[in-house]
């Protein structure tokens, strides 16, 4: 039916299979390598990887979205060894995780010139390599919308118009807006995915449904940071209510505008997460649907056909 | 290797002790993400040249030391600099602290973990520098410290923030944690000020640092001159710097005569030994907003010979170029 960019080339979407749609091998917010105790051995970081992607594929796992940005230590030089070491078809991102999150090289650049540099790394390739991006990623900042994240939401909807990836977004807040702006380049909002609708911080069923109606994915996508965990993060929401929030979507007859995934960080770089893996995906999300009556088509609908159909780079 | 420009300059134009000390220039800076582009290359051959070729013609000139006064967020290399420092004999003093709040990355100025940033974990990061070694990010502390804290206040013209828990927030912390960092190392703080150094000075004092170990950049700006304030600061106990020497006439600092009598005023007042001259060159600059001077030799070779000739003394010369800037370098408490 297409083809997907992975790290080490494209590959059919038939090959996606069960996929997670929002992962990181490492982020870290620019500043963080400044407090030596949060450093780690790259050795370190390539194990956990190897490890967490081998439970992820022994569940069944086969395709890994990384959605670390530019400048949050994206690394494909990184990927690329994971991914021949585990065999997982890993999909590498360009843009930005938020306009905060910028460095202060790209605040006065116009759109066009952010427009050139993800087309640049989703067509030629990222760092000087053959690795090109699979996706466009996106943000709001903490505060709502700023001007740096509309001019990055804007060039990532030309990109996304002019080369067929889909932008997956960090957060739900101010939706409507983000999906007018990505709108008004022309992409069609089944383009895009709505991020973290499940962040504890940002909890709102009635936009979920607002934006599966619009034809968007609602980014059920931090599966695993629950409150019963600790160190909390601010984003953490309890287990049942998340499972509740996705229920009601399916319940209204959204499941095929939802997409899941952990948000998982293999090596969080200069914050601490909770135990956490893609794994808990497959062995414990997956099981909590079943025990909720779920049937497999629908689990098959949001673990495979979805990302599918998501990732399936579009005809330009 | 000799980089002597032919007739440039005959010989050392300033000898005493030690050799001159330049408190406040900057070997190396890159905006920050500009290495992350692909169209930028940065080629570390050449930088090196280049710096290497403008540290000789420093110490040719009859310098010794030059403080890199970037701080940590402008693109300082540790080991370049300790690289440069070994082929050039010219000693280099790294500074630890930020640069302006734009350069500092989310990590300080919009943490989201759920303890936050604080000020004690700013100061730690400036205090283990000053103490432990030079970071070389994710992998290496040298074994050269940094010699001076270096923070900045937000100018009129510089970029705002995306975003930010507060520009005057990360501001404010970073001065407090400069203050306990140099407290605890013994080592002094150096503040580049923008329009209003007071509320910044009172931060510093307020934790507790002396005027003596403050050093208070970017005096020579025109309008400061107009206000007294370098005479204010330097009656109030503080170190003066004058330090945009040979800066183009449109840059809003003193031209070279009025540089010349404000020190030698200074001087005729009593305050000779609180003040330092600097030209605020940096050394190889990629990719930032204003163009800025390469060249480490302007104050020996022009400010040098412009204090002489309207008068000034080399005993005068010497405490602005040596005895004061390397007491202020000097730890008052060595053993931390």
């Amino acid at each position: 039916m297409g083809t997907v960019n992975t790290v080490l080339g494209p590959i059919p979407t038939e090959q996606l299979g069960i996929t997670a749609v929002h992962e990181h091998i490492n982020f870290g917010q620019n500043g963080w390598y400044l407090e030596s105790d949060s450093w780690h051995p790259i050795s370190g970081t390539i194990a956990r990887a190897e490890s967490q992607l081998a439970d992820f594929r022994a569940l069944g796992g086969r395709t890994y979205v990384d959605l670390t940005g530019i400048g949050n230590f994206r690394s494909v030089e990184l990927y690329r060894v994971i991914a021949r070491a585990t065999g997982i078809n890993f999909v590498a991102c360009t843009g930005f995780w938020t306009g905060m999150g910028t460095r202060p090289f790209f605040w006065d650049k116009p759109v066009e010139y952010l427009t050139e540099l993800f087309i640049k790394e989703i067509t030629v390739g990222i760092d000087d390599t053959a690795a090109k991006a699979g996706v466009i990623k996106v943000g709001v900042s903490h505060r709502g919308l700023s001007d740096m994240d509309r001019k990055i939401y804007t060039a990532a909807g030309r990109a996304a118009v002019a080369t067929g990836v889909p932008i997956l977004t960090h957060l739900s807040t101010d939706a409507m807006t983000q999906l007018d702006i990505l709108e008004a380049q022309g992409l069609s909002p089944d383009r895009v995915v709505i991020g973290h609708a499940d962040a504890g911080v940002d909890v709102d069923r009635r936009r979920d449904l607002e934006v599966a109606r619009r034809g968007a994915y609602v980014g059920i996508d931090n599966i695993g940071y629950e409150t019963e965990k600790t160190p909390r993060v601010p984003w953490a929401q309890a287990r049942r209510d998340r499972l509740r929030q996705l229920l009601d979507l399916l319940d209204a007859g959204f499941a095929d505008r939802v997409a899941v995934s952990a948000d998982a960080d293999v090596q969080p770089l200069g914050w601490v997460s909770p135990p956490h893996s893609v794994a808990e995906l497959l062995n414990q999300f997956v099981p909590d649907l079943r025990a909720e009556g779920i049937d497999e088509a629908i689990i098959n609908t949001l673990l495979v056909a979805n990302p599918a159909r998501l990732l399936t780079m579009q005809e330009v | 290797m000799t980089s002597s420009q032919g007739s440039a300059h005959p010989g050392p134009v300033f000898r005493a002790g030690g050799g001159a000390v330049l408190l406040s220039e900057s070997i190396y800076a890159v905006l920050p993400g500009a290495d992350l582009v692909p169209e930028i290359r940065i080629d570390r051959a050449e930088t090196f040249e280049r710096l290497r070729h403008a540290l000789n013609d420093f110490r040719e000139l009859g310098g010794a030391t030059i403080v890199d006064m970037g701080g940590l967020t402008t693109g300082r290399d540790a080991e370049l600099l300790e690289l440069l420092s070994q082929v050039t004999g010219v000693e280099i003093v790294a500074s630890t602290g930020f640069g302006p709040a734009w350069t500092i990355g989310s990590h300080f100025t919009n943490n989201i973990s759920e303890a936050g940033m604080t000020v004690d974990r700013i100061a730690d990061i400036f205090r283990r520098e000053l103490t432990e070694g030079l970071l070389v990010p994710t992998r290496a502390r040298l074994n050269s410290n940094a010699g001076i804290v270096s923070i900045t206040q937000t100018a009129a013209g510089d970029p705002e923030l995306p975003f930010t828990r507060g520009q005057s927030n990360i501001e404010a912390d970073t001065a407090r944690a400069s203050a306990r960092a140099a407290l605890a190392a013994g080592a002094a703080v150096a503040v580049k000020i923008a329009d209003d150094p007071r509320a910044v000075l009172a931060l510093l004092a307020e934790e507790g640092l002396p005027a003596e170990r403050t050093l208070v950049l970017g005096l020579d700006r025109a309008d400061h001159v107009v206000a007294g304030l370098p005479q204010a600061l330097a009656a109030e106990g503080y170190l003066v710097g004058l330090d945009h020497v040979a800066w183009p006439a449109d840059a809003g600092y003193l031209d070279a005569d009025a540089r010349v009598r404000l020190v030698l005023d200074l001087f005729e007042a009593g305050l000779g030994e609180r003040v330092i001259v600097s030209s605020s060159a940096i050394g190889v600059a990629v990719e930032l907003p204003a163009p800025v001077s390469a060249d480490f030799g302007a104050v020996l070779r022009e400010f040098v010979p412009a204090f002489r000739a309207a008068g000034g003394a080399d005993e005068q010369l010497r405490t602005l170029l040596e005895t004061t800037p390397r007491l202020l370098l000097t730890r008052t408490n060595p053993e931390a």
